[in-house]
């Protein structure tokens, strides 16, 4: 039997197509089928191209063309053809998405002859190297990947590094934190070591004083010495307490200690330590309770709470307010109150005054003193038993504190049964802030006519102390805080000052700043009392006007050393200074006589000349009127000259009179109207001024505070030597007057022949003239005069000038207030000259 | 010009002064009986003898003011304060020019203040100033 060879050709392991040499399809194997995804129906009988064109939408395909162009080869040629690979788009069905698909084939076209020679057939045998080009492809796009491999690397590496810095940072910060930790740590040990170092000497100095304060046998001043002894040395403890209570909260060692504990009873117990402190402050205090309230906590925390609550709202609450300690339970929880009438706290610093060493107050004048951890213990101990701790206002202002804890220690907590003394110790500790004693005011008295020293400082007892070291020598007075020395600073003129410096209301360099600012308290001494020991703030004390400081602690010797070599140079120099200014005193006073004598003199003298000299020239005049005559010229001529020189005489005489005249009268200054002044000098002037022809004007004038006839001699003797040493035609004086520094300018100046700047000193002595009387007549006298005038009135005379070119002459006249001190300067001026 | 020889009151301790207000008042027709006293103690004895007799008063009282013992002020004060004295016109004539002197013989009731004068002429000027006070009818 012949094998079934359709069967065989259309199961053969090929793609095969048979083609008519019309290009029609008539037979297909099926791997070709499967290889085009078409079915044979759909194949067979159809034109080769109908079933496999190009992809429509490649316009590179040439897929068909190539194809076309083979078989017309093997057709005409009767030839086998073997194409290079070509791109097919397979044209896929629409059930699996229609399109194309890309094929790669490898063709060849072989012709099938009959017995005859004639072409019947075509075989079209296809590889499909489809995958061997898309390796070929892939290959390529290897190389590609390569690289993107090589980038990635890269940024491996860099990523890498980085996380390497990152790991090497927080080795770091780990190192840091361990460091801040260790730091912490350290920091709390120390304080509980050293606290406890502390501790020690300070039960070893509280024992032995309360010994012999118990006993009473100690006499009375060292009775109070010792009471300060144990006072301070409780204030200490309890410092040390709280920075030791501090150290513990922080390392979690504070482990509340649950016992039953009657609150209401603790409540009232603490609060009765307060009632001296309120009454000696004029504060209500009052206590509301549930009682019989039982709660689960460590009494002596809850105590601490208390106490410091207490403590503060008294510390703030000022005379006449109140301080309200309300205590009650709601649903499990107890609920104490503590409300003050104080300045309250402002919003934002709310939380922050929980915080350690947190002062609402800082600075050198803060009111109340404190090392601000009564508060952070108070939020810290309330925490640890489960509670909180809220502040808000006081309805009315002030500050409201609300503690709530829980009724019942938590599960699995060891609760104490039994009783428990409460402490009294920790209110003693409390109450050692609130010094009850009374300032003392009465000063303490000294060797009368000792030196006075005011000692400044707020806190009682070293007020008491620096007080009684200095009392055995010196006066002393005392002052609380900075401004309180400064007004007794101002009232006693003390010979030193002693002040702490860290103060309220104005501490201790603020007060030397405003002291200084006294002039009569410039160069008093001050000593500061300093804890501050840095060198900057030494420097600048020192040179803020502060003589000397003294570090705390120090001891009664060296305050006193210190204070004492101030103290003697100071009195020392006082005293040189007493002499010298009663020595200037009394010469001043010797002088001032010796002037009047010889004013006095001048004056009699002058006047008594006057009378014989006004007779001689009466009775030449007479004589020569009767007999002038029967003379002959010669000898009316010797009359002539008797006349003139009598007339001379008098003239001079007369100048002598106006000059010991001036200021004697002890006249009174008064307002003159410099106008008024001149017009009188200017009326005495009319026939000088007529005959001269001059024109004399003026500008506005002041009024002065003067003595008037002395301000017209002036203006007169001014005016009239600028009349009469004048060659001009047209002679002109003009006086003007411009205001200076607490004083009036005057000027008389003048178009006349000038003074050469040579002869500045001598024209203003007595007698001096620089003309001859022939050319201008005059006694000298006129500008001494002036310048007595002058020197009575506190004011100074000058002028300008030069030969040729008229003069200047211009002269001061000072404000009252400044003549004083002027007249004073004078005085000592003369003692100067001799 | 009546015939009348005035009597004159000179209280003055210059006989030079004296001299030349007479000289003067005699050139101006004047010749005037002078009364003198040289200082203030006998010029007081004067006044007071002739505060006694109110028919005898003198024309004119003139006055220094400058008078050992006595001084001028006082005497003016004195004129002034009794009844009879105080109608005769009292000059003064001195030396000083002070305005307080001048202030104060006014305000003590000084008819006239005069001050001497270094020539003739002024004292010829000065008689004729006091010229309507003399032989003037009494009031």
């Amino acid at each position: 039997m012949s094998p079934d060879f359709q069967l065989l050709f259309e199961s053969a392991p090929g793609l095969y197509l048979v083609l008519t040499p019309e290009l029609a399809i008539v037979a297909a194997s099926d791997a070709y089928l499967r290889a085009t995804l078409t079915r044979r129906a759909d194949v067979i009988g159809r034109r080769l191209f109908d079933v496999f064109p190009d992809n429509p939408a490649d316009p590179q395909a040439s897929g068909v063309s190539n194809l076309r162009a083979s078989l017309n080869r093997v057709l005409r040629e009767q030839v086998s053809d073997t194409m290079a690979v070509q791109k097919y788009d397979i044209r896929r069905p629409e059930s699996e998405g229609g399109g194309f698909e890309e094929r790669f084939w490898s063709p060849v076209n072989t012709p099938v002859l009959d017995a005859g020679g004639q072409l019947r057939y075509i075989i079209h045998k296809v590889e499909d190297v489809t995958e061997f080009v898309r390796l070929k492809q892939e290959a390529a796009r290897g190389r590609l990947v390569d690289e993107l491999q090589a980038r990635a690397q890269d940024m491996e590496a860099e990523v890498y590094l980085r996380a390497q810095q990152i790991q090497s940072l927080n080795r770091d910060l780990m190192k840091a934190k361990e460091a801040a930790e260790e730091a912490s740590r350290l920091k709390t040990d120390f304080f509980s070591n050293v606290s406890h170092e502390l501790r020690t000497p300070l039960a070893l100095i509280l024992g032995p004083v309360r010994r012999i304060l118990a006993a009473g046998t100690a006499p009375e001043r060292e009775r109070a010495d010792l009471e300060m002894v144990e006072r301070n040395a409780v204030l200490l403890l309890k410092h040390v307490n709280d920075l030791l209570d501090v150290s513990k909260l922080e390392s979690g060692r504070m482990k509340p200690e649950y016992a039953d504990v009657d609150l209401d009873r603790l409540v009232r117990f603490a609060t009765s330590h307060f009632d001296s402190v309120a009454l000696e402050r004029g504060i209500r205090l009052s206590v509301d309770c549930a009682p019989g309230l039982m709660v689960q906590a460590d009494h002596e925390h809850l105590m601490r709470v208390l106490l410091n609550l207490l403590s503060n709202a008294c510390k703030f609450t000022p005379a006449g307010g109140a301080v309200a300690v309300q205590l009650r339970v709601e649903q499990a929880v107890a609920t104490l109150t503590v409300a003050d009438t104080g300045p309250g706290v402002p919003p934002h610093l709310r939380d922050a005054v929980f915080e350690r060493f947190r002062q609402v107050e800082g600075g050198a004048s803060r009111r109340y003193g404190g090392t601000g951890l009564g508060l952070a213990i108070v939020r810290e101990l309330v925490e640890l038993h489960g509670g909180r701790v809220d502040l808000t206002d006081t309805p009315g202002g002030g500050a409201t504190f609300t503690v709530r804890v829980p009724l019942h220690a938590p599960a699995g907590a060891q609760v104490k049964a039994g009783d428990f003394e409460l402490n009294g110790e920790l209110a003693r500790h409390a109450m050692a802030e609130f010094d009850l004693r009374t300032a003392q005011q009465t000063d303490a008295g000294g060797p009368a006519g000792a030196a006075l020293i005011l000692v400044v400082e707020d806190n009682q007892d070293m007020n008491d102390f620096l007080v009684h070291a200095l009392s055995r020598d010196y006066r002393v007075e005392r002052a609380y805080d900075g401004e309180e020395g400064l007004a007794k600073a101002v009232e006693l003129h003390p010979d030193l000052i002693l002040s702490d410096l860290m103060m309220p209301r104005m501490s201790g360099d603020r007060m030397v700043e405003a002291i200084r600012r006294h002039p009569e308290l410039d160069d008093t001494p001050i000593v500061l009392l300093t804890a501050k020991a840095s060198d900057d703030v030494r420097v600048k004390m020192l040179t803020s006007g502060v003589q000397d400081y003294i570090n705390k602690p120090f001891s009664e010797q060296e305050v006193r050393a210190r204070i004492g070599t101030l103290v003697a140079t100071r009195r020392r120099e006082q005293a040189r200074l007493r002499q010298a200014y009663a020595l200037l005193q009394s010469q001043a006073a010797v002088l001032a006589r010796t002037n009047e004598e010889l004013e006095q003199l001048a004056f009699v003298s002058s006047h008594d000349l006057q009378e014989p000299m006004r007779l001689v020239s009466a009775y030449v005049d007479l004589l020569r009127l009767r007999i002038g005559g029967l003379l002959d010229v010669e000898t009316r001529a010797y009359m002539q000259h008797v006349l003139d020189g009598a007339m001379r005489m008098r003239e001079l005489i007369e100048g002598m009179l106006d000059y010991s005249s001036i200021g004697r009268n002890g006249d009174v200054l008064l307002p003159c109207d410099g106008g008024e002044a001149l017009a009188t000098a200017l009326g005495n002037l009319e026939d000088a001024i007529r005959q001269s022809a001059a024109v004399v004007t003026h500008g506005p004038l002041p009024v002065v505070d003067a003595r008037p006839g002395e301000l017209t001699q002036l203006l007169q003797h001014l005016v009239s030597n600028g009349i009469k040493f004048n060659r001009a035609s047209e002679k002109q004086v003009h006086v003007s007057a411009a205001r200076g520094d607490d004083e009036w300018i005057f000027t008389v100046s003048d178009n006349g022949i000038g003074i050469s700047p040579a002869h500045a000193d001598r024209i203003f002595q007595l007698f001096q003239r620089l003309h001859d009387r022939a050319e201008f007549p005059g006694t000298g006298l006129g500008l001494t005069i002036c310048r007595r005038i002058l020197e009575k009135h506190g004011g100074r005379l000058w002028f300008e000038s030069e030969l040729g070119a008229g003069s200047s002459f211009r002269f001061t006249i000072p404000d009252v207030a400044r003549r004083t001190e002027l007249e004073q300067l004078h005085s000592l001026d003369t003692v100067h000259r001799g | 010009m009546s015939n009348c020889i005035p009597w004159i009151l000179f209280i003055e301790d210059n006989p030079g002064d004296v001299l030349l207000v007479k000289t003067a008042l005699k050139e101006i027709g004047r010749d005037a009986q002078l009364d003198t006293a040289q200082d203030g103690e006998a010029a007081l004895g004067k006044l007071q003898a002739l505060a006694k007799d109110e028919n005898t008063q003198p024309d004119l009282i003139l006055l220094d003011l400058n008078l050992p013992r006595v001084s001028g002020l006082e005497l003016l004060e004195y004129i002034r304060s009794h009844p009879f004295l105080s109608r005769i016109p009292a000059v003064v004539l001195t030396t000083s020019n002070a305005p307080r002197d001048r202030a104060r013989c006014e305000e003590l009731g000084s008819t006239g203040y005069l001050v001497k004068p270094a020539r003739y002429e002024g004292y010829l000027a000065i008689a004729r100033q006091l010229e309507p006070l003399l032989c003037a009818p009494m009031s």
